[in-house]
C-alpha cells in the first residue's frame, strides 16, 4: 500500500513538474505582454519606456527563461506564487479568495448530478424498457446535446427575468444571508449539476442492470426479500463501488464546466479569473491557475485510488 | 490591521451618530453651488443601500496605478481629486478656489479645510506628496505626464534634487505650482489627480506602492464614502465618511462588476440601482420601467492606423476610408440613434470647431475614385484590429470590414486579446485599430499630445508641423478670442488630412431604477455619489 | 496486477473485456471520449458504459456475415437509421446549401440590422446585416468540418500512440501510459482556452488543439487491443515467421481497431462541436467574417437578442441540438454493431 502511494506521487510530481515548466515556457513565447498592457500605450502619459523598462526589470523578465523558471519555482517553495502583473496582489492570495467559490459550486453541483443521476438510473433500470426508461435516456442525450450556456441563458431569462423569481447574477447581496446565498446557488449549481448528471444516469442504469441480473440477486428475489429491499441492500451496495472512480474521473470536466457557467452567472471563482489573465496575459495567475487546479486534481485522482483499493477487497496492493 | 479595525469601528458608531443628525445639514460644508442637485427636501430621506455597477473588474485603490475605469472611480470616490469637470465647466472638490496667472505659468490652489477619515487634518502637504509620488520615476504611474513642463521636474525625475522647485505649499492649504512655460491645459490635467493621505503612504517605499495592500484596503480616505471592504473579489462596499464635507446620507454604497450582458437584467430585477447598459437595449430598458439618461462620450471612436508602417500613409487613401464608410446608418441602426458623427478626432469643446468642415458623407463611388487616384493597391491586407467582445462594436467593426471590402480595400478582421494589442501599438503593426482615447470636454490643449510630431500618445504618428504651430500657439493663451481662429485653422487640417478616422461620438447611457435620486451622469458617475439618495 | 491502474485500464466489475485490455474503465463514464467537456457531462457515447433502453427484442438471428451482422446491430437501435438520415440531410444542406440558397453571407448592411425574417431573408438578419440564412449554411459547412477535422485528428493520434504502446511495450507503454492518465485527470477545456487565446482563434488552431487534447479515448482503446492481439496465436505466428513490424500493424491491428475507433470518434464529433460552441462562447471561435454554429448562438448572450430576436439564435441552437443529438444516436447504434453483447440487453 505505501509503496503504491508513493509510487503515485512521485508520479504526481513528475507531472506537475512536467506541466510547469511547459506552460512557464508557452507563457513566455506567446505573443503579447502584461507589462506592455499595463503601461498602456494608448493612454501613458509620461515616460512609458522608462516605466516599462523599470517594471520588466523588477519583475526579472529580462533574465532568461531558464532563470525565470528557476526563480519561479524557489519562490514556489517560499509559498509565494508571484504576484499578479495587472493588480499587483499575490497569486496565492487572489486564488485563496477565489477558489472557495469555485469549490463551493463544483461541489454543490456534484451533489445534485449524483442524487439526480443515480435516481434516475436506478428508477430506468428498474423500468427497463418502459417509457420511463426511454424518457428518463432520452432525455439525457437531449441534454448533452445543446452547450450548456446556452442552457444557462435561457434559465436566466426565463427564471430571472420572466418570472423573477431567482437572481441573475453573483454569489450572493451582501449581508443578505444563508436564503439568499441559496437562491443564488440554485441557477449555476442547478444547470450544472443536471449536466452532469447524464453520465451518472447511464451509468447507474448500466450497473443496476448488471446487479439485477447477478445469481445472488436473483437468489434474494427468490427467497422472496421485497423488491425494493433487495434492490437497495444488494444491488446499490455493489454497484456504486466504481462511484469514486467516476466521481474522480469528472472533476476534471467539472473545472472546465465551471469556467463557463462562472462567465455567465458572475460567480466570483477561480474559473473567471482564469480567462481574464489568459487573455490579459497575466503569467503568474495563469501559472498559479493552472498549477492549483492540476495539484488538486492529482490529489483527488490519488484519493480515489486509495479509496478504492480500500473499497473493492479483490485489489490487493 | 488592528488599527483598521478600530477606525472601522469608530466609523460604524460615527455612522450611527450621523443618522440621527443627518435631516440638519451642517452649514457651511455645502458643497459648490449648483453642484448638488441633492436639495434640503431629498436630503431627509437618508439611509438605505445602493448598487452600483461597474463595468470593468475593480483592482486597486491606488490612483498612481488605476489602469481601469473602474479603478479610476472606486478611487476617486475613497480619495478625491482636487477638481473635476462636469461639462464645460470645472468643479471644485478639495479645491475651494483656485488661480491661473495671466502669463498661464503659475497655478494657484486654495484647499478645503477638512479631514481625512481618521482625523488627521487635509494639508497642502498632502497635496505635494501625492503629485510628487505621480512625478517620481520609481512609481511607474501612467499620469507622470500630468506634471509636464512644472519647474525642477526634469531635475526630480532624473535624481539631481529632492523635491519639484516648481511645487510650493505657502502654507497649510494653499499649493502654487509653476510652469517652465505658458500652459493652458495643465490645470485640468493635474487637478483631476486624485490626491492620497501623505501620513499613510508617506512611509511606504515608492516601488512597493503597486503592491501594498494598503491600496487594496485602504484605511484612510477623505470622499463622501470611504472603503469599508471587499465583499467579494470584485465587490466593494462603501460606508459614509463622517469626516466628510460632501454629503453622504446613504447608509452603503456597493459597487460591484458583473460580467457580460447582465447589466440591464440586473437593472429590471433591482439587483442593482444604477448601471451604464448598452445603446441597443436603451428601447427595451425603458419600457422596463428604468430611468434611462444619456451622456455624451467623451472621445471619438476612431479607427487609428500606424501611419509611419506607410500602408494608409497617402491621405487619399485615408480620405477613401472616410467616404467608404456609411457611418450615419451605423449610427442609426446599429446605435439606435444614441450618437452623432465627428468629423473631427478633436471633436470638443465645440468653440473649436468651424462651420465649413468637409463632411465625408457616405460615397463608395468616390471612395473608388480617390482609391485609383492613390493607385491603390487591392491585394494589400489591411487588418481591422479589434478587442472583440462589446456586441456594438464588434457589430460596427464587421460591417466596417464589408464596407471597405466593397470598394475595393482588402480589409480583413483581426482579433486580439487586450495585451497584443499593445504589442501591435509598440511594434507599430496595426492597420486600422479601433478605439476610443478620450479627450477633455473643456481644454481642447489637452489634446495635443495626440496631434503632435513625436509625442508618444500620437497613436497614428502623424506629424504636420503647420498644425503643430498652431497648436502651440493655441495653449500659451487662455484667450479664447485669440485662441478660436488658430484652433478653428487647426480643425480644418485634422478634417482635411484624417490622421486618423473618426466615425461616430456614442452616448453613454445610464440606466437607474425608480428608487435611485439625484444621480446625474452628466455631472459624473460614482465619484459624484454625494448626490445620491434612495427612497 | 499490483496496481488497479485506473485510467488506463481500471478493475472491471463488468463481465467481459479483461480489464487490462479492455477500452477503459470497466463501468466507468470516460470524460473525455464522448461529449463536452464544458458541461460536465459524462460522455454518451462511451463504448463501454451503458445499453441504449431502445432496442427491440433480439430474438436468436440466423448466421450472416459479419458486416451484415453488425449493419443489424446497428439498425436495432432504433434511432440509430433516422439519425443516419437527418445527419446526411444535414451534411447535404451544409455542402450543397449555398448552391440552393445563393445569398453572399458576408455581405453587410447597417440598414438591415437585426432584421426579422422576410421573404428577402428567410431567416431574418444579423447585427451587421447579413443574412442569417446564408451564414446557417457557411456556419454549418465550419461546425461539422470542425467536428469532424477534429475528431479524426484525435483518433487518429489515439491509435497510433495506441498501438505503438500496445506493441512497444516496456518503458514505451508505460510513459505513453502516463501521459494518458495526465491528459485524462486534466482540465482539457482549460488548456484548449489557453492554446486558443494564445495561438489566436482560427479554424485550424481549433482543429489541433482539440485533436492533440483529446486523443486518450483512442489510445485507451487500441494499447488495450492491440496487447491481446499480440498474444493471440495468429500474430504470434506471424511474428515468430518474420514479419515486419508495419505489416503486422497493418495487417492484424489497424483492422481489429477500427470499429472501436469509429465509435469514439464518432462520440467525439458532438463533443467537438460543443467545444467549439463553448470557445465562441468565451470569444475564442472561428473568428469573423466566418460563422459557425457556436458563434450564431453566442449572440444569445445578449438578452436583447434572447427576448426578441429569436431568428439569430433559434436556427443555429435548433442545428447544434439535432445535430448532435443524431450523432449520438449514431454512436449507439455504432457502438452495438462493434459490440455484440451490447444488444443482449
Amino acid at each position: 500500500m505505501v509503496s503504491f502511494v508513493l509510487r503515485r506521487l512521485a508520479i504526481s510530481v513528475v507531472t506537475l513538474i512536467g506541466i510547469s515548466m511547459a506552460l512557464f515556457a508557452l507563457t513566455r513565447f506567446i505573443p503579447g505582454d502584461p507589462v506592455s498592457m499595463y503601461f498602456n500605450p494608448l493612454t501613458f502619459e509620461g515616460d512609458r519606456e522608462a516605466a516599462v523598462e523599470a517594471v520588466r526589470a523588477r519583475l526579472g523578465l529580462n533574465d532568461p527563461i531558464p532563470v525565470q523558471y528557476i526563480a519561479w519555482v524557489r519562490e514556489i517553495f517560499n509559498g509565494n506564487m508571484g504576484f499578479s502583473m495587472i493588480t499587483g496582489r499575490p497569486v496565492t492570495e487572489l486564488i485563496a479568495d477565489r477558489l472557495p467559490a469555485t469549490i463551493y459550486l463544483m461541489g454543490v453541483s456534484t451533489v445534485i448530478a449524483i442524487v439526480l443521476g443515480i435516481t434516475g438510473g436506478i428508477i430506468a433500470a428498474l423500468r427497463k424498457n418502459t417509457i420511463v426508461d426511454y424518457a428518463t435516456l432520452l432525455g439525457a442525450l437531449g441534454l448533452v446535446s445543446v452547450p450548456s450556456f446556452f442552457i444557462a441563458l435561457l434559465a436566466i431569462y426565463i427564471f430571472g427575468l420572466k418570472l423573477g423569481w431567482l437572481p441573475t447574477a453573483g454569489i450572493n447581496v451582501p449581508n443578505g444571508g444563508w436564503g439568499d446565498a441559496i437562491r443564488h446557488l440554485i441557477l449555476p449549481a442547478g444547470i450544472m449539476g443536471i449536466s452532469g448528471s447524464v453520465g451518472y444516469i447511464r451509468w447507474a442504469r448500466s450497473s443496476m442492470l448488471d446487479v439485477l441480473d447477478q445469481d445472488y440477486m436473483v437468489t434474494a428475489r427468490s427467497k422472496g426479500l421485497s423488491r425494493p429491499r433487495v434492490v437497495l441492500q444488494h444491488g446499490l451496495r455493489n454497484a456504486l463501488i466504481p462511484l469514486v472512480t467516476i466521481l474522480s474521473m469528472s472533476i476534471p470536466s467539472l473545472f472546465g464546466g465551471s469556467v463557463v457557467i462562472e462567465q455567465l452567472f458572475a460567480w466570483p471563482g477561480t474559473g473567471r479569473m482564469a480567462i481574464d489573465a489568459i487573455s490579459n496575459r497575466d503569467y503568474p495567475v495563469v501559472m498559479g491557475f493552472v498549477m492549483i487546479t492540476t495539484i488538486l486534481v492529482l490529489v483527488c485522482n490519488l484519493l480515489a485510488d486509495i479509496t478504492y483499493a480500500l473499497v473493492d477487497p479483490r485489489i490487493r496492493l | 490591521m488592528s488599527r483598521a479595525r478600530s477606525l472601522a469601528k469608530i466609523a460604524g458608531v460615527a455612522l450611527i451618530a450621523a443618522l440621527t443628525f443627518a435631516a440638519c445639514t451642517p452649514p457651511g460644508s455645502s458643497p459648490e453651488p449648483g453642484a448638488s442637485p441633492t436639495d434640503a427636501s431629498s436630503s431627509t430621506q437618508a439611509g438605505g443601500d445602493l448598487r452600483y455597477h461597474l463595468y470593468q473588474a475593480p483592482t486597486t485603490f491606488s490612483p498612481f496605478h488605476a489602469t481601469n475605469g473602474a479603478d479610476g472611480e472606486i478611487a476617486g470616490l475613497h480619495f478625491r481629486p482636487l477638481m473635476v469637470t462636469q461639462g464645460e465647466d470645472y468643479h471644485g472638490i478639495l479645491a475651494k478656489e483656485w488661480e491661473v496667472s495671466d502669463d498661464l505659468t503659475t497655478f494657484t490652489f486654495t484647499l478645503q479645510e477638512t479631514n481625512w477619515s481618521d482625523g488627521t487634518p487635509f494639508t497642502s502637504a498632502d497635496v505635494l506628496y501625492t503629485f510628487e509620488t505621480f512625478a517620481a520615476p520609481a512609481t511607474a504611474s501612467g499620469f507622470s505626464g500630468r506634471l509636464g513642463g512644472v519647474k525642477g521636474l526634469t531635475d526630480f525625475q532624473e535624481g539631481k534634487a529632492d523635491t519639484i522647485t516648481g511645487l510650493t505649499a505657502p502654507d497649510d492649504h494653499t499649493v502654487v505650482i509653476e510652469l517652465d512655460a505658458p500652459n493652458v491645459g495643465f490645470m485640468t490635467g493635474l487637478g483631476t489627480l486624485i490626491i492620497v493621505p501623505k501620513h499613510i503612504y508617506g512611509d511606504i517605499a515608492i516601488d512597493q506602492l503597486q503592491t501594498t495592500p494598503e491600496f487594496r484596503e485602504p484605511t484612510v480616505g477623505i470622499g463622501p464614502y470611504i472603503f469599508s471592504r471587499w465583499v467579494t473579489d470584485d465587490q466593494i462596499e462603501f460606508v459614509p465618511n463622517e469626516e466628510s464635507f460632501e454629503d453622504h446620507p446613504l447608509d452603503h454604497i456597493y459597487a460591484q462588476y458583473l460580467a457580460g450582458d447582465v447589466a440591464r437584467a440586473q437593472l429590471e430585477t433591482g439587483e442593482i440601482d444604477i448601471a451604464q447598459i448598452a445603446a441597443a437595449d436603451v428601447d427595451a430598458a425603458k419600457a422596463a420601467g428604468i430611468n434611462v439618461q444619456a451622456k455624451e462620450g467623451i472621445g471619438v471612436m476612431s479607427l487609428f492606423s500606424a501611419l509611419d508602417s506607410g500602408k494608409l500613409a497617402d491621405v487619399k487613401v485615408r480620405q477613401a476610408i472616410m467616404y467608404a464608410i456609411d457611418r450615419q446608418s451605423i449610427v442609426d441602426n446599429v446605435l439606435g440613434g444614441n450618437a452623432k458623427i465627428a468629423e473631427t478626432l478633436l471633436y470638443q469643446p465645440s468653440w473649436t470647431i468651424p462651420n465649413d468642415l468637409t463632411e465625408y458623407n457616405y460615397d463608395p463611388d468616390k471612395a473608388k475614385a480617390l482609391l485609383a487616384e492613390a493607385n491603390w493597391d487591392e491585394s494589400v491586407e489591411v487588418n481591422l484590429d479589434i478587442v472583440p467582445g462589446q456586441a456594438d462594436r464588434d457589430a460596427v467593426m464587421e460591417i466596417i470590414a464589408g464596407q471597405l471590402q466593397a470598394v475595393g480595400i482588402n480589409a480583413k478582421l483581426h482579433q486580439v486579446q487586450p495585451a497584443e494589442l499593445t504589442t501591435l501599438v509598440e511594434d507599430r503593426k496595426f492597420d486600422l485599430l479601433i478605439t476610443i482615447l478620450s479627450m477633455s470636454p473643456v481644454e481642447p490643449a489637452l489634446a495635443n499630445g495626440r496631434f503632435m510630431c513625436g509625442q508618444s500618445l500620437n497613436l497614428a504618428a502623424y506629424c504636420n508641423e503647420e498644425l503643430d504651430q498652431l497648436l502651440k500657439e493655441a495653449s500659451e493663451s487662455a484667450d479664447q478670442a485669440v485662441r478660436e481662429p488658430l484652433y478653428h485653422d487647426a480643425q480644418r487640417i485634422i478634417n482635411r488630412d484624417v490622421p486618423a478616422i473618426p466615425l461616430y461620438v456614442s452616448n453613454q447611457m445610464w440606466g437607474s431604477t425608480d428608487r435611485v435620486q439625484g444621480f446625474d451622469p452628466t455631472i459624473g458617475a460614482l465619484t459624484s455619489a454625494q448626490n445620491w439618495t434612495v427612497s | 496486477m499490483t496496481a488497479p491502474d485506473r485510467t488506463v485500464a481500471g478493475p472491471g466489475t463488468k463481465a467481459g473485456l479483461d480489464p487490462k485490455a479492455g477500452p477503459g474503465p470497466a463501468s466507468g463514464p470516460d470524460p473525455i471520449a464522448g461529449t463536452s467537456p464544458i458541461t460536465g457531462a459524462i460522455p454518451v457515447a462511451d463504448p463501454d458504459s451503458t445499453t441504449p433502453g431502445l432496442d427491440s427484442d433480439l430474438l436468436a438471428s440466423p448466421p450472416v456475415s459479419p458486416r451484415r451482422a453488425a449493419w443489424r446491430r446497428f439498425l436495432k437501435y432504433r434511432l440509430a437509421l433516422p439519425g443516419l438520415i437527418v445527419l446526411t440531410l444535414v451534411v447535404l444542406g451544409a455542402v450543397l446549401g449555398p448552391l440552393l440558397w445563393q445569398v453572399d453571407p458576408n455581405a453587410v448592411d447597417p440598414a438591415q440590422y437585426r432584421n426579422p425574417p422576410s421573404p428577402d431573408h428567410p431567416l431574418g438578419t444579423d447585427s451587421a446585416g447579413r443574412d442569417v440564412l446564408a451564414r446557417l449554411i457557411v456556419g454549418g459547412r465550419v461546425s461539422l468540418a470542425v467536428g469532424l477535422a477534429a475528431a479524426v485528428t484525435a483518433t487518429f493520434v489515439g491509435i497510433l500512440l495506441g498501438a505503438l504502446a500496445g506493441y512497444a511495450r516496456g518503458w514505451v507503454d508505460s510513459f505513453l501510459s502516463r501521459v494518458c492518465e495526465v491528459m485524462q485527470s486534466f482540465p482539457t477545456i482549460i488548456v484548449i482556452i489557453t492554446f486558443a487565446a494564445f495561438f489566436g482563434p482560427s479554424l485550424v488552431t481549433m482543429i489541433i488543439i482539440i485533436g492533440l487534447m483529446e486523443w486518450t479515448g483512442g489510445f485507451r482503446v487500441t494499447r488495450g487491443l492491440t496487447m491481446s492481439l499480440r498474444e493471440q496465436d495468429s500474430v504470434v505466428a506471424v511474428v515468430g515467421l518474420g514479419a515486419r513490424n508495419s505489416r503486422v500493424l497493418f495487417r492484424h491491428i489497424v483492422p481489429a481497431v477500427l470499429g472501436p475507433a469509429t465509435v469514439i470518434a464518432t462520440g467525439m464529433i458532438s463533443g467537438v462541436i460543443m467545444t467549439e460552441a463553448t470557445l465562441s462562447f468565451l470569444g475564442l471561435g472561428v473568428p469573423p467574417p466566418s460563422s459557425s454554429w457556436g458563434t450564431m448562438l453566442n449572440q444569445a448572450q445578449s438578452l436583447r437578442i434572447l427576448e426578441s430576436m429569436p431568428w439569430m439564435w433559434l436556427p443555429p441552437g435548433i442545428a447544434i441540438a439535432i445535430t448532435v443529438l443524431s450523432v449520438n444516436f449514431i454512436g449507439e447504434g455504432l457502438r452495438n454493431a462493434v459490440d455484440p453483447r451490447q444488444g443482449q440487453r
